[in-house]
């Protein structure tokens, strides 16, 4: 990964980072807002419920009044309160009664009593009522909830009582309105809302006891522990009901126990306030949230992206220029901006190219200097030879002909024969030099290197077992299916024949010759090892160094040779030697070379030697 | 008088009406607004109680054929207030099949309201039934009536409940319903549409068919005996009155029929109408020595 992805990426982890907490805090806040909100509206509702419930009991007290204070009623009064009164002529009277009071209960109670009429359950006349005769004023105790008998069973009923009191006796006007779906209907409640009602009839938990305003409830059971709690411990309970697992679906239900005239539990309101609406907009912001969550990480990501390219273009010129430094680019120079780390970084890297560059002419001419002066010590060394008894013989040549006339003519014959073999050796080491010089370009054509080894071995094996001198044993390890490569037969046969030039010199006591041929990856390896003297480790640093010779009457030249024509294979080069065990030659040829190269300067090539000691 | 217009079928409430406006001047009203209209100036005639609404146990029921179910339910019976607020005291409590008028032994039979025992009854029965009492959804009767048994019950703590068995026209002249009359093995429509009711029980009128003890007795067993399984023989025309009254008292233990009060034949006579005599049981209208007075006429 790029330094730029890097930093892409931590940018972009941290935008992400960001937005997701301010998203989350953003949520999180809104949420607790239409909580909040939510629960003051409810409670508000609540109140009004309350509020309305409250007056529908005013309501009902003052219709009951009403009736007890109409005429038709304190004359039934009046003609009850008389002796051996026949009461058998009001017992139809309540229903009429009741029908144009909109009254669901009314009962006309006798002073002792008992029912004269009764609007809901006309068949109960005669029937005690005796909570009616109770100690109880019933001017001030305003309306109440009351459990009731009826045809269809127990129910319960917003109930006011009302007196006429004529004489010492007394004519009961017992009214109420059913709690039930109609009364639910009737209630005005807000959008989002709605109402319902449990009878708390029959000791265990009735289903069919929850009803609202069309009838019985759906999924009342959902509202047992509900029921439960408020049958345990009546008071206001706010529950959350989820209908579905949508969240739109649920529902907060305020509890509101409705108890009796003994604060016995007879009912239980539960206002119910969905939370389709508030869930729909709290899922409006956050989706709001999300999209501009999305586009600031869009965004985001197109900054980070262009910061990072920004931040980083310093950085990637650096890398860039440090690639074209280790190709071998040296006067690469990277653009300084700025003064900041980057831009020091930058000089310096620049600083260091330089001093690089500057580095290298200095050890270029310092090796040119120096490969000058081994050039002009093996001149010297090589020409001080022969130029030695080419200035005895001229001496010998004028001494003969000023002291001995006579001999000069077998002087003269005798020092030119040794001038013309001196001379002549002048040449073969002059051309030596020139063969070095002139080393030609390779000209690539299939080759079997083990052919080549095998022919090179064969011109040797005379001098391997030559009479006067200790015998060196030739071993050929020649690898079997070894592919052709692309080599010039004629280069790689001198490269070998000098590598065994080489090692005959290290073994003047005789040893064993070892030559191997081997493919791996690519290339085609040639090892040749000698049982001879050795190499120090400096002789084996400088062994491919032109003109350096271990040999009293080396030139110098041979290894360098070697190197060149490996080198212009593409192929590499090294040694590895032990003082008294011997020294082993490594080179690796491709089998099929890049494009042939020309000899590198001497000193490069020093440089890719591997050396191991 | 030139001509008699009679018109059929027009409901009772509207009957009284045209009685107070003088817009007939003879009509049938139920009984229980008797009262109401003399009170309202009409003219009310009443005959003998010649017209028995009994519950009747129908045939078939498993329930009931328990002696002790029907008695509780007998005894829980306040038959004085059905007659005092229901009919308005337009009738007698009823303890036998024949008034005493008639037969002279109708005071052997109870008619007391003993909701102790019928409680303690009650009480001994294991597992206590359900009971349905029926009554004709268009007779406003039978339904309070049946309606204060049902208080009646309660208050003996009998679990027994009312409803419509279905919307008949008028009776035939015993006061019977013309639908058919099923046992507990068949079923009912009742007052909800499709609702499948199972009755236990039924309100039924029984019209003397003559003042004569032995033919009215005879006929309310013809009739009663599809009902609730009464295989009595029909009484005999040698029978004496003796004999009416064991047959009478034989029907009564069996517990299928409880009468519940006597009604009387009311009719509601316009201020010209002269020399109406009340028709005996089994009687058509004496129209015959019937005149209006002209001074009267509206």
């Amino acid at each position: 990964m790029t330094f730029r992805s890097k930093l892409f990426v931590n940018f972009m982890l941290a935008l992400l980072l960001s937005v997701g907490l301010v998203t989350a805090g953003v949520t999180v806040a809104t949420r607790r807002a239409f909580d909040e909100l939510n629960r003051q509206h409810t409670d508000a509702l609540v109140e009004q419920f309350q509020r309305e419930f409250e007056r529908r009991g005013h309501d009902v007290l003052n219709r009951v009044q009403g009736i007890a204070e109409a005429e038709p009623t304190v004359r039934m009064a009046i003609d009850l309160s008389r002796p051996n009164a026949d009461i058998s002529v009001y017992v139809n009277d309540a229903h009429g009664v009741a029908q144009s009071h909109q009254l669901d209960f009314l009962d006309f109670v006798g002073t002792e009593g008992s029912i004269i009429s009764s609007a809901e359950w006309s068949a109960r006349f005669g029937y005690k009522m005796e909570w009616v005769t109770q100690k109880e004023d019933w001017a001030t105790r305003g309306s109440f909830l009351m459990k009731l008998d009826t045809q269809d069973g127990p129910a319960v009923a917003l109930m006011a009582v009302a007196a006429v009191r004529v004489g010492d006796k007394d004519l009961y006007v017992v009214g109420g309105e059913r709690l039930g779906k109609e009364f639910l209907a009737s209630l005005v409640l807000p959008e989002n809302m709605r109402a319902l009602l449990y009878l708390n009839l029959d000791s265990p938990f009735q289903p069919a006891n929850l009803i609202d305003s069309a009838g019985p409830a759906v999924e009342a059971e959902r509202f047992e522990p509900i029921i439960q709690l408020e049958r345990t411990h009546p008071g206001p309970l706010t529950e959350k009901i989820n209908w579905t697992f949508d969240a739109a679906s649920a529902e907060i239900f305020h509890a509101i126990p409705k108890l009796g005239r003994q604060n016995e539990l007879l009912a239980v309101l539960l206002i119910g306030n969905s939370q389709r609406t508030v869930v729909t907009l709290q899922r409006h912001i956050l989706w709001l949230a999300i999209g501009v969550a999305v586009i600031g990480i869009l965004f985001g990501l197109f900054l980070s992206w262009w910061a990072a390219a920004r931040v980083t273009l310093p950085v990637r010129r650096l890398a860039a220029g440090a690639r074209e430094v280790s190709d071998g680019n040296w006067n690469t120079r990277v653009a300084v901006r700025g003064n900041d780390e980057i831009g020091q970084l930058a000089q310096s890297f620049n600083r260091m190219t330089q001093e690089l560059v500057d580095q290298r002419e200095r050890l270029i001419q310092a090796e040119r200097v120096a490969a000058w002066r081994e050039v002009a010590r093996r001149l010297a060394h090589e020409l001080k030879n022969p130029l030695f008894p080419l200035q005895t013989t001229v001496e010998n040549l004028q001494r003969a002909s000023t002291q001995n006339p006579d001999q000069f003519e077998e002087v003269f014959r005798e020092s030119t024969g040794i001038l013309l073999a001196e001379i002549e050796n002048l040449k073969t080491i002059v051309g030596r030099f020139s063969d070095f010089a002139k080393m030609p370009q390779p000209e690539l054509g299939p080759v079997d290197l083990n052919e080549v080894v095998r022919n090179v071995v064969k011109l040797f094996e005379a001098q391997f077992c030559a009479v006067g001198r200790p015998p060196i044993t030739p071993e050929l390890h020649l690898g079997d299916n070894l592919p052709t490569i692309q080599a010039d037969t004629t280069l790689l046969h001198r490269a070998i024949e000098n590598l065994i030039l080489n090692a005959m010199d290290a073994m003047p006591a005789g040893g064993i010759l070892m030559m191997r041929t081997t493919q791996n990856d690519g290339n085609v390896d040639f090892e040749i090892s000698d049982t001879g003297v050795g190499l120090t480790r400096e002789e084996a640093d400088r062994i491919f160094t032109p003109y350096y010779t271990t040999k009293q009457h080396g030139t110098g030249l041979g290894l360098a040779i070697v190197q060149a024509i490996v080198a212009d294979h593409s192929g590499r080069i090294s040694v590895e030697s032990e003082m008294g065990v011997g020294t082993a030659f490594h080179v690796e040829l491709p089998i099929k070379p890049p494009h042939p190269q020309t000899t590198p300067v001497v000193v490069e090539e020093v440089h890719e030697k591997k050396v191991e000691v | 008088m030139d001509f008699v217009e009679i018109q059929m079928g027009r409901p009772a409430h509207d009957r009284v009406v045209d009685l107070e406006l003088n817009k007939t001047d003879l009509a049938r009203i139920p009984a229980q607004q008797a009262r109401q209209a003399a009170d309202r100036g009409v003219r009310v005639s009443a005959s003998q109680p010649n017209e028995l609404l009994a519950l009747v146990f129908l045939r078939g029921h498993s329930g009931i054929e328990s002696a002790r179910v029907r008695e509780a339910i007998a005894r829980c019976i306040d038959r004085t207030a059905i007659v005092n607020f229901i009919l308005q005291k337009e009738g007698e409590p009823a303890g036998g099949l024949l008034p005493q008028w008639s037969s002279g032994t109708a005071f052997l039979f109870r008619t007391e309201t003993d909701t102790r025992t019928a409680k303690e009854i009650w009480s001994q029965i294991s597992p206590s039934p359900k009971l349905v009492l029926g009554y004709d959804s268009a007779d406003t009767l039978e339904q309070s009536v049946a309606e204060r048994i049902v208080v009646n019950a309660k208050e003996a703590g009998i679990s027994l409940v009312s409803r419509a068995m279905t919307a008949s026209g008028k009776g035939n002249q015993y006061g019977e319903s013309p639908k058919p009359v099923e046992s507990r093995s068949g079923q009912f429509e009742g007052p909800t549409r499709g609702t499948a009711v199972l009755f236990d029980a039924r309100l039924v009128r029984l019209r003397m068919p003559s003042p004569l003890p032995r033919i009215s007795l005879s006929a309310f067993i013809d009739r009663l005996g599809p009902i609730a399984g009464i295989v009595d023989s029909p009484v005999p025309q040698s029978a004496s009155p003796e004999d009416v009254y064991y047959c009478e008292r034989g029907i009564m233990n069996s517990g299928l029929v409880v009468p519940i009060v006597w009604m009387p034949q009311v009719y509601g006579l316009s201020a010209r109408v002269r020399d109406w005599k009340q028709p005996a049981a089994g009687e058509t209208w004496p129209l015959a020595d019937v005149w209006l007075d002209s001074a009267d006429s509206h």
